[in-house]
């Protein structure tokens, strides 16, 4: 590795701890800094690999550095490293948390409110249960974030190593950089889908005058197979968590979607195209509604697994694309 | 924990209860970072970069320093002072320390 890129990569390791706002500062500091000392180190002569490996081993482990820079040293519940964790897990853990518990107060108030549905009392009970899932869902996520983050530090557990250098990863591409909305939106929809599926199957419907709501799924099966939403879940949002500690678009983020997203059509597969899903209630009602488009009523989770895999397949190429692009 | 485990330990409490004072009085001339370790170096007072830079920018951010980048040499430097405010708070601390350092001497000459 050139000496310059090891430098930028060691520098890189420290600042994206900091907030944005000082880290282009830092940065520059930063060069300066290991510019000066490598000069005095070496006198006029050009740092050999050793030499660089030297000075930032000087410098100490960028996390480290980090902390000192952040001024988060001896904070009162938590301090150092671990309060630089906490503020990033909030980051992801509060908007996932509360806007799952916010959609899952959104359906399960729709589902049983008794207050008749024209009325003004329906929306504001509708809006506020809403508002309140959201807050609590923010608060539980914040308690749960703060008391791992304690015990972490209580524990003194470490996840530094002496060897920092040889671990110290390549500075992305502003272009190749993850935007940390992506996978949190993406981790808040697999949580929803698998909650819709197992929890309210039946809100997935069509309505007719005479049928009232008719489901178009068949709640028995789906739940007679709960476990396939589950790996599902599990699958997207492992790969999602992947997405989050990776942050940019490399050749390994790209094998684990292509890997990820196979086995989601497999199992997707397996738990859509069996005809037992669909609701024949359904079929029956709306094959009368749409007489001359059977098709849409008799293949719904056909449709459902091409959508799934025309997704699957938008999100593999463009991850692949970046990856071979980027990540060179 | 041995002997020299615990004088490092105490001598690291103290050198961070003096630092501050060192690095305000030693950029009452405004001074690059390489340069002030090499300088409080050369007084004796040996400090570590990764703890000297970090401190630059928090005291900084306190108002007890100022900073301005200089472009004109061969690379961009960035040149850290001492600011009014800053000289202030020497002022006082330095007193403290008087009174300390002499109170100190009595002790252990004493015992």
């Amino acid at each position: 590795m050139k000496n310059n890129e090891l430098i930028k990569r060691y520098i890189y390791a420290v600042v994206s701890h900091l907030p944005q706002k000082s880290q282009a500062d830092v940065e520059r500091e930063l060069e300066s800094i290991i510019s000066d000392t490598l000069e005095a180190r070496c006198a006029g002569v050009e740092p050999t690999e050793a030499d660089v490996k030297a000075v930032l081993t000087e410098l100490g482990d960028p996390a480290e550095l980090a902390v000192k820079y952040s001024g988060n040293e001896g904070k009162a519940l938590l301090s150092g490293i671990y309060y630089l964790w906490f503020k990033r897990l909030i980051r992801i853990v509060i908007p996932i948390a509360a806007i799952v518990v916010a959609l899952v107060s959104a359906i399960e108030t729709l589902t049983q409110l008794t207050v008749p549905i024209s009325t003004s009392g329906y929306i504001s009970e509708f809006v506020s249960s809403t508002a309140r899932g959201g807050i609590e869902g923010a608060f539980q996520g914040l308690i749960w974030v703060l008391v791992i983050c304690v015990i972490l530090e209580r524990k003194n557990v470490k996840v530094g190593s002496p060897d920092f250098l040889s671990k110290l990863q390549a500075v992305p591409d502003k272009r190749a950089r993850v935007k940390i909305h992506d996978p949190v939106l993406s981790i808040c929809w697999n949580i929803f889908a698998a909650v819709l599926f197992l929890g309210f199957p039946y809100i997935m419907g069509g309505y007719s005058a005479d049928t009232g709501w008719v489901s178009a799924l068949d709640t028995g099966y789906i739940h007679s197979v709960w476990y396939l939403v589950v790996i599902l879940s599990a699958i997207g949002i492992g790969k999602e968590i992947f997405r989050l500690y990776e942050r940019r678009y490399s050749r390994r983020l790209a094998a684990v979607t292509v890997g990820a997203n196979l086995l989601t059509v497999l199992f997707a597969g397996v738990f859509l195209l069996n005809p037992a899903i669909v609701n024949p209630a359904f079929v029956d009602r709306f094959t009368l509604i749409f007489e001359e488009n059977v098709v849409f009523a008799t293949n719904l989770n056909v449709i459902l697994f091409g959508i799934v895999v025309f997704a699957l397949l938008l999100e593999t190429g463009t991850t692949l694309y970046r990856a071979l692009r980027y990540d060179r | 924990m041995d002997k020299s485990d615990i004088v490092s330990g105490f001598l690291l409490e103290l050198r961070r209860g003096t630092v501050v004072l060192c690095v305000l009085t030693m950029l009452k001339e405004p001074t690059y970072g390489y340069n002030l370790i090499s300088r409080l170096s050369d007084t004796g007072i040996a400090i570590e970069g990764n703890t000297l830079y970090p401190l630059l920018r928090r005291l900084e951010e306190q108002g007890l320093l100022e900073s301005i980048w200089n472009t004109d040499g061969a690379k961009p430097r960035k040149y850290y002072s001492t600011t009014a405010f800053g000289s202030e708070v020497l002022t006082e601390l330095k007193r403290h320390w008087d009174t300390v350092s002499q109170s100190m001497t009595k002790l252990l000459e004493e015992k």
